[in-house]
């Protein structure tokens, strides 16, 4: 392997990566304010997709506009699902919010599938056209936005957890939620935004995907990867949950060169297994104080 | 128990003998789709007990039942096929691999509760979809594998039928088998870890030790359930035991009632024909049944077995606050 196909493997890992951080991220979050554990974040991942299709081709939208839009309106249906259907299931046993997510992802995906049957299945992006070269190497430029935007956006997202008062206010209803609310936190709101940013960052990963896999119902199997991901940086830090996809991203490109496309497949399994039983609380995570 | 010194014949005995006469007796009025049918509806059946065992009962999540049914179906269609074994040697030789699977993954589950199990099921659900499709000599890949009916004493079982006899049987074995075990030591240490593992483990329970016989008994019904359906269908591709599959049999357990038997038979029987009536609506199957799921967590938690008590409770009047089925479904 010459040194310019290792950076081309780099740059796809890492884009890949980057993807999964995403997708994990929003679980994340989701989990750590809310204490649900969202089985449906890959259904959203496939929604935002197609409602980004959506403003795309039937309204011809530029893809600049359609961005914007789509994580907007995800941000919206996000914060709505919040309200309507997981606030009921607030405290609920851990089964229940299991199936009753995994419910919702069905609905939607089925929704999805019935409501969208024309042919088309992409929509256009600026950089389909691009080449980029740097230092006498070709990279895909989809491959270096899709890593440029998630880091930017986790950048914001950091920021916007450090300095932003209604971040911090996030952050303090994740660690402590009756505490928050005795500190005059309107902690039901802060469920509310939690879902509508964590829904976003999934249209995200969704809208980034598209050129390189295209829209379909089945993009939602990348919440496997989110997770392995999430559990990779130990279920509670951006920071962790970055690195963990990048990690996973990695592993996957360079293990489907030398082993074949199988163990490509498999990686985030192994790596799944591996993690939980070797380390529960991830590369980054602290141990949980209650082992019985 | 004193109940059994002294056996009286109940009405609800008496529902059950009707029951099996006309499980027995009303096929012989009907056509080969509708034993098609009936057919899957035991297949599902088993499949739901074992699930509702590990999930209603030792209150395990899995979302990779699926997966053990699969195990079922290609080992005991290979089995039968390549190795040429005998169906009925085969069928308990599949159902036993699966549980091996099972007990493979009771492992990790013995560190792993609630979010992350559920999470390690649905890669193991995953990873089994990959192989399937990556091994096509064994397993045929995405193109599928035929699977043969069985030859009882020299007959094949070719009609419909006969074949739906032999599942009857089968079925009523294994609710037999489930009964027993529910009723047993180890069913009451599934209820026991179910309400609270601390506990269960302070009483000196073997807590591992259950768990495991729960994940294993849950893959060795779905095992021989998808040995069956194989052989019931005559063709397995990967695609019929993917994700949606495993939530069809959580559904199936959630709307008949959690960690009960009967609501297992209900569920299976509600949600098999269902499907068949809303044939024309095909492609809203999915869409239906997620939101029945949803509507059944949140409006009926105990399933459909919860609702005739409560009917008759309220008709007689007493307003007694414990819920009907306190003994299960609660704390999973």
């Amino acid at each position: 392997m010459g040194f310019s196909d290792f950076v081309q493997l780099v740059v796809a890992g890492l884009s890949s990566g980057s993807i999964y951080a995403l997708v994990g991220l929003g679980l994340v979050l989701a989990n750590k304010g809310t204490g649900i554990l969202n089985f449906a974040q890959g259904e959203l991942v496939a929604l935002g997709a197609y409602i980004a299709l959506f403003y795309s081709i039937v309204v011809g939208l530029p893809y600049w506009q359609v961005f914007i839009l789509t994580l907007l309106t995800t941000a919206i249906i996000g914060g709505i699902m919040e309200r309507a259907l997981l606030r009921p299931l607030l405290g609920a046993p851990h089964f229940t919010v299991v199936v009753a997510t995994l419910a919702i992802g069905l609905i939607i995906k089925n929704a999805l599938r019935i409501s969208w049957q024309e042919a088309v299945s992409t929509f256009s992006s600026p950089l389909d056209h691009l080449m980029l070269q740097i230092g006498g190497i070709n990279i895909n430029p989809q491959y270096a936005w899709i890593t440029g935007c998630s880091l930017a956006i986790m950048g914001m997202l950091a920021l916007f957890f450090r300095k932003n008062l209604v971040g911090k206010a996030m952050q303090a209803v994740a660690q402590n939620t009756s505490a928050a609310q005795l500190m005059g936190i309107r902690v039901s709101r802060i469920f509310t935004l939690t879902l509508a940013v964590s829904t976003a960052l999934a249209a995200l990963a969704g809208i980034l995907m598209t050129p390189v896999v295209g829209v379909s119902a089945e993009m939602s199997n990348v919440i496997l990867k989110g997770f392995v991901a999430a559990i990779l940086g130990g279920f509670n830090s951006l920071f962790g949950c970055l690195i963990g996809g990048l990690i996973l991203g990695l592993l996957e490109i360079f293990g489907g060169v030398y082993f074949g496309g199988l163990f490509k497949d498999i990686t985030a399994f192994v790596l799944l297994m591996f993690i939980l039983l070797v380390r529960p609380h991830g590369i980054f995570g602290t141990a949980e104080a209650r082992r019985v | 128990m004193s109940e059994q010194a002294s056996w009286k014949f109940t009405p609800t005995h008496f529902a059950l003998g009707v029951l099996l006469i006309l499980a027995i007796a009303a096929p012989l009025a009907f056509g080969s789709y509708h034993h098609y049918l009936a057919s899957l509806c035991l297949i599902n059946i088993i499949i739901a007990i074992g699930l509702n065992l590990l999930t209603g009962n030792a209150g395990q999540i899995s979302i990779c039942h699926s997966s053990f049914m699969a195990i079922g179906a290609y080992g005991t269609t290979y089995l039968v096929s390549k190795v040429g074994l005998s169906f009925w040697v085969a069928l308990p030789m599949g159902g036993i691999i699966a549980a091996m699977f099972g007990l493979a993954l009771g492992f990790p589950a013995l560190r792993l509760r609630g979010f992350y199990l559920a999470v390690v099921t649905l890669g193991f659900l995953e990873m089994s979809q990959l192989l399937i499709t990556e091994l096509p000599s064994i397993t045929g890949g995405v193109r599928g594998m035929p699977a043969s009916r069985p030859a009882l004493f020299g007959y094949t079982l070719a009609s419909d039928l006969s074949f739906y006899y032999v599942i009857l049987a089968i079925t009523l074995l294994a609710i037999w088998c489930a009964y027993s075990i529910i009723n047993s030591p180890t069913g009451r240490a599934f209820d026991a870890i179910r309400n609270s593992e601390s506990v269960a483990q302070t009483l000196a329970m073997p807590l591992s030790r259950v768990k495991l016989i729960a994940f294993m008994l849950a893959a060795f019904f779905a095992g021989i359930g998808g040995g069956l359906f194989a052989s019931l269908v005559g063709f397995i591709d990967p695609l019929e035991f993917g994700l949606w599959t495993s939530v069809r049999y959580i559904i199936i357990i959630v709307v008949g009632g959690l960690g009960s038997i009967v609501g297992s038979v209900v569920g299976a029987v509600a949600l098999t024909v269902l499907p068949e009536l809303l044939r024309d609506f095909k492609e809203y199957n999915e869409l239906v049944f997620g939101v029945l799921l949803l509507a059944f967590l949140i409006l009926i938690p105990h399933g459909l077995v919860s609702v005739v008590p409560r009917i008759r409770q309220r008709l007689s009047g007493k307003t007694n606050s414990q819920p009907a089925i306190s003994k299960h479904g609660a704390g999973v």
